[in-house]
């Protein structure tokens, strides 16, 4: 307990917690840390067992059965403090068939249609995310989004028939034993302004979670999240199993390539040793300096964004980075989730900048060591170097269209702090940035951090990216002019060819 | 001796018909009757119907994972 809150109540109960109805309160874990709380937990699992908290709703001719979750700590990805509440929605038609499934993840959630919805009989099949407790269709999920979550299926699983479901009523009318339904506090620590602002606040009950909405307007909800189907798993299954399925195409075109080298060697011999003797050698060269290039400017940054301020996290000597892009780990945002909030923890990669920009070069070097050996003409292997000096601008281009749609993602990230609102001036903030993704500074007048300077722009990595590639394509033009390695037939000189036979006498003209 | 045609509806077809219909418009109401009826069930019993639709939770395996639902009680 910090000097900021004052203890009201050092033994509540389920049922004195609803004549707690001030926002101001909050629910303190006595063993305070995760490992404490999960320890004792794990000694009263058999216990305690599981649960699930019903919710009816129904509007009109339809329900909405609300399966709501509780868990003792929320250790996610993004966000970490104590408690954590979770829901499964299924809605119901007039008939009382199942129509759609929602899933909450975070401070926002996904629907799909119930025949894209993985089911055990009428059960709907939940995969629970590592810590953050976010609900999933399917368990190669969690990759796509600003969650970046850990979803699998190797914990336990818990049937309906292990599931002890407790039907609630309503706010105000309720068993006894239900009273907590109408406790407007939330259900763990709060520390400061900013620490809510950074997730770290026990969540609100199902009553007062988000305003109410998740409550009381099932189809506001569901407008709210997003609406996946089976094509949107076949995408998230694509992007889960990215690596592998890179890994295989790179097995099977290296080994392709293995085998050309030694058709071309039975059949004339390797020109490897002709072409490095004329022009080749060159733009060999040049290309190899590309190459290196491009190594180095994986470990230097390609893009970054950093801001100082006058109070918080940011007032620190110097500035602090807040999102930074290189070869090597990727995007890496920092959300002040480390020890203390301090500026030199809490990076978390995010996004689909996972994709190993490193192992794309490693691999990229040894096909062109696999073309240079398998050699046939300058030609097609200097139009080789060109396309892939075109393909390496890629992270350049993917950079500069991304921090254009920065502003897009500013609902994400406010998802992710239930009832917090973006302050306008960071609205301000993103979308001057995203005016200009080449390079840029502004400063805003923040609430809680006042004046705070931000700059912005593509580091030396991303310009050595670009001058390996232009370096590279000269290289393939030089290789391109070189002679044909193939030997062609000698065409005759015409000084050489053999005589005419001589021409017939001309008849003597007729008188 | 002479050419028939045979009628294609007789009243006895016609009684028939009136049968057919009539059961079908039973079957009909009843279907709906019971459909009612299992809404009615439903809505005056929540405790089948969510255990009717209650998920599998399947949980991520991992040391920092809790995978409890905790009990308000």
């Amino acid at each position: 307990m910090d000097g900021s809150s004052t203890l009201v109540d050092s033994n509540p109960t389920a049922s004195s917690l609803g004549t707690d109805t001030s926002s101001d309160l909050f629910l303190d874990n006595k063993l305070g840390t995760l490992d404490a709380i999960a320890a004792d937990y794990a000694l009263k699992a058999s216990i305690v067992g599981y649960y699930a908290y019903v919710h009816v709703v129904t509007g009109g001719s339809r329900s909405v059965i609300q399966y709501w979750l509780f868990y003792v700590y929320n250790n996610g990805p993004l966000n970490d403090h104590q408690g954590d509440v979770e829901v499964v929605e299924v809605f119901l038609d007039d008939s009382g068939n199942p129509q759609k499934a929602l899933y909450s993840q975070h401070g926002s959630g996904e629907n799909a249609a119930w025949g894209d919805v993985e089911k055990t009989s009428t059960h709907p099949v939940v995969y629970v995310a590592q810590g953050s407790h976010a609900n999933y269709f399917r368990d190669y999920q969690g990759k796509i989004g600003i969650e970046n979550d850990i979803v699998g299926s190797d914990g336990i699983t818990i049937r309906p028939d292990n599931l002890t479901l407790v039907i609630l009523g309503e706010p105000g009318n309720h068993p006894t034993d239900q009273s907590w339904l109408d406790f407007h506090g939330r259900w763990g620590y709060v520390g400061s302004d900013e620490e809510i602002a950074l997730g770290r606040a026990g969540p609100l009950g199902p009553v007062q979670n988000q305003n109410g909405v998740r409550w009381a307007q099932p189809d506001a909800y569901l407008d709210s999240t997003l609406s996946v189907n089976n094509y949107y798993f076949i995408l998230t299954w694509l992007v889960a199993n990215f690596l592998l399925l890179f890994l295989a195409y790179a097995l099977i075109r290296g080994a392709w390539k293995i085998y050309g080298i030694i058709r071309l060697r039975k059949k004339s011999g390797l020109l490897v040793k002709k072409f490095l003797r004329g022009r080749g050698s060159i733009g060999l060269i040049l290309g190899i300096v590309a190459i290196f290039m491009a190594i180095v400017a994986l470990a230097l940054p390609w893009y970054s964004i950093t801001a100082s301020s006058e109070a918080g996290a940011l007032a620190q000597e110097g500035s602090v980075t807040l999102l930074s892009i290189d070869g090597i780990r990727g995007m890496q945002v920092n959300l002040f989730t480390g020890p203390g909030g301090d500026s030199t923890s809490g990076y978390q990669t995010l996004f689909f900048m996972q994709i190993p920009f490193a192992l794309f070069i490693a691999v990229g070097l040894i096909f062109l060591v696999f073309d240079v050996i398998g050699v046939k003409s300058g030609k097609s292997l200097g139009l080789k170097f060109i396309l892939g000096a075109i393909v390496s601008l890629l992270p350049f281009i993917l950079i500069f269209v991304f921090i254009m749609m920065l502003p897009s993602f500013l609902p994400w990230a406010s998802s992710l702090a239930p009832g917090q609102s973006i302050p306008p001036q960071l609205d301000t903030m993103v979308r001057t940035i995203a005016g200009n993704p080449v390079q840029g500074v502004a400063t805003q007048d923040f609430p809680v951090v006042g004046f705070t300077t931000v700059n912005w722009g593509f580091g030396i990595g991303a310009y050595l990216l670009v001058v390996a590639a232009a370096v590279r394509i000269a290289a393939g033009f030089i290789m391109r002019g070189a002679p044909d390695l193939q030997e062609k037939p000698a065409v005759p000189l015409a000084s050489q060819l053999p005589p005419p036979p001589p021409l017939p006498p001309t008849p003597p003209a007729s008188q | 001796m002479g050419i028939h045609k045979r009628n294609v509806y007789s009243s006895s077809d016609t009684t028939r018909f009136c049968g057919l219909f009539l059961l079908s418009f039973l079957l009909f109401t009843s279907l709906v009757t019971f459909s009612s009826m299992q809404i009615a069930v439903h809505a005056e019993d929540p405790q089948a119907l969510a255990l009717e639709f209650a998920p599998v939770f399947h949980f991520t395996g991992g040391k920092n994972s809790i995978p409890r639902l905790l009990t308000m009680s």
